[in-house]
């Protein structure tokens, strides 16, 4: 009976003490949680900058009269039972369709979803009773920039904090016509390149031959030159340059940022000795002149080697000191041979299909053939340097016509060194004798000139490469672009970057996004990939790599078919404290 | 003899039937107290569990606001969101009927073994330019 008795009033006793330290430790599980839920309402990064995983123990945190997180256990009595509390953070990922993974994976990490495990435990009869509650919190306390004028003009670098109509630079964009809504302005505009060799930089001119920009200066880092001497463009609009003395290719965006580069001294795959020149094929494979190794490699636009073909001699397939080589739009290649004073032909393969020329100074003959290039029909232009002169050809070695002549007046030559053609047939050639470039439309005419000896802008010291771009507004090209002033979220931790979306019309063409941020107003502006957003009121999701910086900025790239263009009234882009 | 084997058959008699009394009420008073035990136990694991059914629930409101906010268009049926060893069935609906024009409704069912908790959350979705905000989170019973 007593034993009934004891057994039954322990049991009683046992469950209640137990029932009562679970419900505790539940609502001190559950309090935490609601503790950690408003601080991160607060200041995300209060919990996002945490050290993640079970180990690391966290507590919330009144001594400072706020809520606060440190770091380890909180012990707490309640009547007469000691517990401990603490949660944890983990990383949260989503997939593609925006759902959180099961299990974490790095790569899709979300930077505005934390996994928060709350334990409340205590002892029961020398045994442990810990209890866990575990939540999703997220940043999702969001505000928006919002732009719907820009007539107030350029000029304005920010940071600011409220948006008004002004921003930081455009190119042809008209921003004012029409207050409230932005357009692009298809140019057609031809660039020209050239490299300007003995100076070590690319200097950027219009079709009329008014300088617009230039980049490099002498070294060896990236972006830096030793005697550049042949220049190309990609149908990507970037730019790949002959690094000469520095046996290298390099590779830069339209506005001359550097993107890659490859190649060192030597004679094996992908290796030069002093590359003179380079061509682009219509897959974007590069083609260099590999000038004192007498050969031709073939590259991905990546720089990664393919092939290789000819050796120093005379004989087909074989060159000696060759200078200039150019594509056609069927992929065939052309070499300006230059010490044997000849074209030869490939295939895009290497293999030999034709060859012209001979010694002299008659139709057909070259002295020191340089420079070579194809117009849209395919007919070959070849600057015959030492005869000073410009040759056509048709894609058979057909002479077709000829003109210059030795000198340095209008249409005449000192050394002309290389020539490009633009969308319009214009042929520029750039004379490295006489430090200048001329355009002459297809048949030889005169139009004008520009250049003189010096190392100021628009001026030349002996330049051997020469590239054309056309400006089209294309979203490849950038032509058509505005760049917003810096905006600042004031979250001195970094800011959660949502969204980007516009509004307006689009008839046709498209808008690009490209997005930057820092954590220092002064940039450096490092612009995410691009972000084609497919129309009006459509948001698109920014790479969450982007956030956690305090500033941001846009760069916004119009593309048109000319006759339509898209407007844009309104751009807006969201983000989370 | 007879006589005293009858009484002393007659003092067994009562003797046991006084123990199977005292064990039976023993018995009752085990099963009583266990009952009670239980029960008690019971209804305080499942006051944790409905506490944790509440914030499985929470967490798929939190999560579906989160998409809203990153597309302004984002409705869903219902779909199943795993929190830990619970889970929370979310569905999120816009405009009429479900909502007035420019709300999102967000319906979160959050469950812990046997108890369920459900949480209802209305947003406001400006419609130009996506910016959320939380107009009323309140629970419904079910």
């Amino acid at each position: 009976m007593m034993s009934v008795a004891s057994s039954g009033l322990f049991l009683v006793l046992r469950s209640g003490q137990l029932a009562q330290q679970n419900e505790v430790s539940s609502n001190l599980a559950g309090s935490l949680i609601d503790g950690v839920a408003a601080v991160s309402q607060g200041n995300w990064h209060s919990i996002y900058d945490l050290n993640k995983g079970s180990s690391n123990h966290y507590r919330v945190s009144t001594s400072t009269g706020q809520l606060a997180i440190q770091s380890g256990d909180e012990n707490l009595t309640v009547n007469g039972t000691s517990f401990t509390r603490y949660f944890y953070a983990d990383n949260v990922s989503r997939d593609g369709s925006g759902n959180i993974e099961s299990v974490y994976n790095s790569l899709n990490d979300d930077p505005s979803t934390q996994k928060i495990t709350s334990t409340a435990s205590s002892q029961i009869g020398g045994s442990p009773l810990i209890v866990s509650s575990i939540i999703y919190i997220t940043r999702s306390q969001n505000f928006v920039f919002k732009q719907t004028d820009w007539s107030g003009g350029s000029g304005q670098e920010g940071p600011i904090t409220s948006i008004n109509n002004k921003f930081a630079s455009s190119a042809n964009i008209d921003f004012s016509n029409t207050p409230g809504s932005i357009f692009p302005i298809p140019t057609n505009l031809n660039y020209i390149y050239v490299a300007d060799t003995n100076n070590n930089r690319i200097q950027k001119f219009d079709s009329s031959g008014n300088y617009v920009s230039k980049w490099g200066s002498s070294g060896s880092g990236d972006g830096q030159f030793q005697h550049p001497q042949g220049i190309g463009r990609d149908s990507a609009y970037n730019l790949y340059v002959a690094d000469t003395n520095n046996h290298r290719i390099q590779k830069f965006d339209n506005a001359g940022n550097f993107l890659l580069k490859w190649g060192s001294h030597g004679n094996g795959d992908g290796q030069f000795d002093q590359p003179r020149d380079l061509a682009i094929d219509s897959a974007n494979n590069i083609y260099v002149i590999d000038f004192l190794n007498d050969r031709v490699e073939k590259f991905d636009s990546s720089g990664n080697f393919l092939i290789k073909w000819g050796s120093q001699g005379s004989t087909d397939g074989k060159f000696k000191d060759p200078e200039g080589i150019a594509v056609d739009s069927n992929n065939n290649v052309y070499v300006a041979d230059t010490k044997n004073d000849r074209i030869q032909k490939f295939n895009s393969s290497g293999t030999f299909l034709l060859k012209w020329g001979s010694t002299g100074s008659g139709n057909g003959q070259f002295e020191n053939p340089t420079g070579i290039s194809v117009d849209s029909s395919n007919n070959i232009f070849v600057a015959d340097s030492n005869n000073q002169r410009v040759q056509k050809f048709d894609s058979n070695g057909n002479f077709l016509s000829k003109w210059g002549g030795s000198g340095n007046g209008d249409g005449q030559f000192g050394s002309p060194a290389d020539m490009v053609i633009d969308s319009q047939n214009f042929v520029y050639v750039v004379d490295a004798q006489n430090n200048n470039v001329q355009k002459f439309n297809s048949s030889g005419t005169f139009i004008l000139k520009w250049g003189s000896q010096g190392s100021t802008d628009g001026k030349f010291q002996s330049p051997t490469g020469i590239a054309s771009s056309l400006a089209q507004c294309t979203g490849a090209s950038e032509e058509c672009n505005l760049v917003s002033s810096v905006f600042d979220t004031g979250v001195v931790s970094g800011a959660g970057l949502n969204t980007i979306m516009w509004q307006g019309s689009q008839i046709s063409g498209q808008v690009i996004f490209k997005i930057a941020s820092s954590n220092n107003s002064a940039g450096p502006w490092n612009y995410s990939s691009a972000i084609n957003v497919s129309g009006p009121n459509v948001q698109v999701k920014i790479d969450p790599s982007l956030s956690n910086k305090r500033y941001v900025r846009y760069k916004l790239i119009m593309d048109s078919n000319q006759s339509n263009s898209p407007r844009i009234d309104d751009v807006i882009l969201s983000w989370s404290r | 003899m007879v006589k005293n084997r009858q009484l002393k058959t007659n003092g067994g008699v009562a003797a046991l039937t006084t123990i199977l009394m005292i064990g039976g009420i023993a018995v009752e008073i085990i099963i009583a107290v266990t009952a009670t035990s239980y029960l008690f136990v019971q209804s305080e694991f499942g006051s944790k569990l409905s506490s944790d059914a509440f914030l499985v629930a929470s967490a798929g409101v939190q999560d579906a606001t989160m998409r809203i906010v990153r597309d302004k268009s984002f409705t869903q049926s219902t779909t199943t969101l795993s929190v830990g060893s619970y889970s929370a069935d979310v569905s999120v609906c816009k405009d009429l009927p479900c909502a007035a024009l420019g709300k999102h409704k967000i319906l979160s069912v959050g469950k812990a073994q046997s108890r369920r908790r459900q949480l209802e959350a209305i947003l406001n979705v400006d419609s130009a330019t996506g910016e959320v905000r939380l107009e009323s989170l309140k629970e419904l019973s079910l």
